[in-house]
């Protein structure tokens, strides 16, 4: 499938574009780019890069499509956690069965992107690299506890929890020849998850504020919660003085518009064309409370079946 | 040949691509920065695709690429290498978008037509991954195709009779 041209193809003062067909040949080209003039850009579904480069947000004078890359497709499956491909469109997750009751966060992220065309070519991984401190997958892959493999060209892999990836506005962990491969979300049986979010309109367009949330009980007292905010400062958040609020309390509104309020009080947004700061730090309490209201009914609702079952 | 270098002033490097497009295989040495959309309009002259925002934002230049609704502004020609693209003018022998094609007609959903094609076609995705959208469904497909003349009302009621003829 691969129809690489090699590098020396493309020369000089010239724009190219590469479509390695796997790793190696990919490690082959940054390896034989390295040192040199063109600084290579990443590109998967290019619902970020290929209009940035239009508008002049960025510049590129090669591009190397993932695309043909297996190692980025796909699910896998392991005894305790799922594998979720980079190259997964948008539009395949929000109704992938691999999630689990506990991934429904992630399901409602996924659906709340973009348009139906958008969401059939944007990618997971392409979600996460961009970088943005709204990207809808963002704040749903914090709730969920997930894991992200990194591959660099010299084969030396390694594995980033998804809360240290980010490092200021626009700003990832990723080296510049480093990839994401694939998105590890940890089995967790009994918990569940919620994502809501507020755009300038109801559909089709970025994040105002999103939140996630994940809640697991124990008899039913909160045992575990995760918050997750995107629009709340440089960089997604996770207010973990909110979730420290939550746990060893018994789910209610009282203690769910307290994490809301702790969570406000860590966030730090700024004022864009899309919003003011104002209303952002006033919808952050409010769609935390919300996100945590709805995690706790869906919790209930599992725990009935159980209750009914074993009845 | 369209235009402006997407990534400024320097030449962009060519390659040679093969796309079925209606069906029909074409191979073509062309520049890594031609959109798909332009491909398809200059190389082509398949005028169907309708190029509005460039930008993703407003789905006229919709097209089936290996079967999904598609932004073709935003994918560059080279990317749709070795794939098959489907315009408005290869669903000639496509029943479900010939049923589209009449409801729209019928239930008066086109006025200026510039988002026509790409209604047709996201709708025709729409209806082949699920047979029985709901309004609701409908609505959430088509919130990427933007029409400044229908109100979208006569649209989603076109989508909605060939909802229940159950084509
Ligand atoms: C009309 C429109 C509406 C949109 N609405 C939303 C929205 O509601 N919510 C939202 O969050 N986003 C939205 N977006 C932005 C965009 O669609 C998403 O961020 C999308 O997930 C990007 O994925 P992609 O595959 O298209 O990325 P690309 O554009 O291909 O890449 C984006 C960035 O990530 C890097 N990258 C891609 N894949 C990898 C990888 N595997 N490893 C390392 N780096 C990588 C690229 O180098 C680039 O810097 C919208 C875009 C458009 C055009």
């Amino acid at each position: 499938m691969s129809q690489t041209v090699g590098p020396a193809a493309c020369q000089g003062d010239s724009f190219g574009y590469e479509a390695p067909g796997s790793l190696e040949e990919l490690a082959a080209i940054l390896r034989s780019e390295a040192g040199g003039e063109r600084t290579p850009l990443f590109l998967a579904g290019g619902t970020d890069l290929w209009v940035d480069l239009r508008s002049g947000k960025k510049q590129a004078n090669l591009v190397i499509d993932l695309k043909q890359l297996p190692e980025l497709s796909g699910v896998r499956e392991r005894e305790d956690e799922t594998g979720l491909g980079a190259l997964l469109p948008i539009h395949s997750l929000e109704s992938l069965p691999a999630l689990g009751r506990e991934g429904q966060a992630l399901r409602e992220a996924a659906s709340a992107l973009g348009s139906y065309q958008v969401r059939n070519r944007a990618t997971l991984g392409g979600n996460l690299g961009n970088g943005a401190p709204t990207a809808d997958m963002a704040a749903a892959l914090i709730a969920l506890d997930a894991v992200l493999e990194l591959w660099r060209p010299d084969g030396s892999g390694r594995r980033v929890a998804v809360t240290d990836f980010w490092r200021g506005a626009g700003k990832t962990c990723l080296g510049p020849q480093e990839v994401i491969c694939r998105v590890w979300l940890p089995r967790r049986v009994g918990w569940s998850s919620a994502f809501l979010k507020q755009g300038p309109r109801r559909a089709m367009d970025i994040a105002i504020v999103n939140a996630a949330v994940s809640l697991k009980t124990v008899k039913g007292v909160i045992a575990d919660a995760r918050v997750a905010l995107g629009g709340a400062g440089a960089t997604p958040l996770r207010p973990v003085g909110a979730e420290a609020a939550l746990v060893g309390q018994k789910p209610s509104m009282a203690i769910f518009r307290r994490a809301g309020e702790l969570a406000a009080e860590v966030s730090d947004p700024r004022g864009s064309g899309r919003a003011s700061r104002e209303y952002r730090l006033s919808l952050i309490p409010v769609l935390t409370e919300r996100a945590l209201t709805l995690a706790a009914e869906r919790l209930t609702s599992q725990d009935d079946k159980k209750v009914a079952r074993v009845k | 040949m369209p235009e402006a270098s997407l990534w400024g002033e320097k030449a962009a490097t060519k390659r040679r691509v093969t796309i079925t497009v209606n069906e029909i295989p074409y191979t073509y040495t062309l520049p890594v920065d031609l959109r798909l959309a332009d491909f398809l309009r200059e190389c082509l002259n398949l005028k169907s695709v309708k190029l509005g925002c460039g930008a993703g934002d407003c789905g006229a230049c919709t097209v089936l690429l290996d079967g999904r609704a598609t932004p073709s502004c935003i994918v560059m020609a080279v990317e749709a290498h070795g794939k098959s693209v489907l315009t408005l003018e290869g669903a000639e022998r496509d029943r479900l978008i010939r049923a589209l094609q009449v409801a729209f007609i019928e239930k008066g959903a086109v006025q200026c037509g510039f988002c026509t094609s790409g209604m047709i076609l996201t709708l025709a995705a729409l209806l082949r991954e699920n047979r029985r959208p709901t309004k609701e469904d409908i609505k959430r497909a088509l919130a990427g195709n933007l029409c400044r003349c229908t109100g979208y009302q006569r649209i989603i009621n076109a989508a909605l009779a060939v909802v229940s003829d159950g084509l």
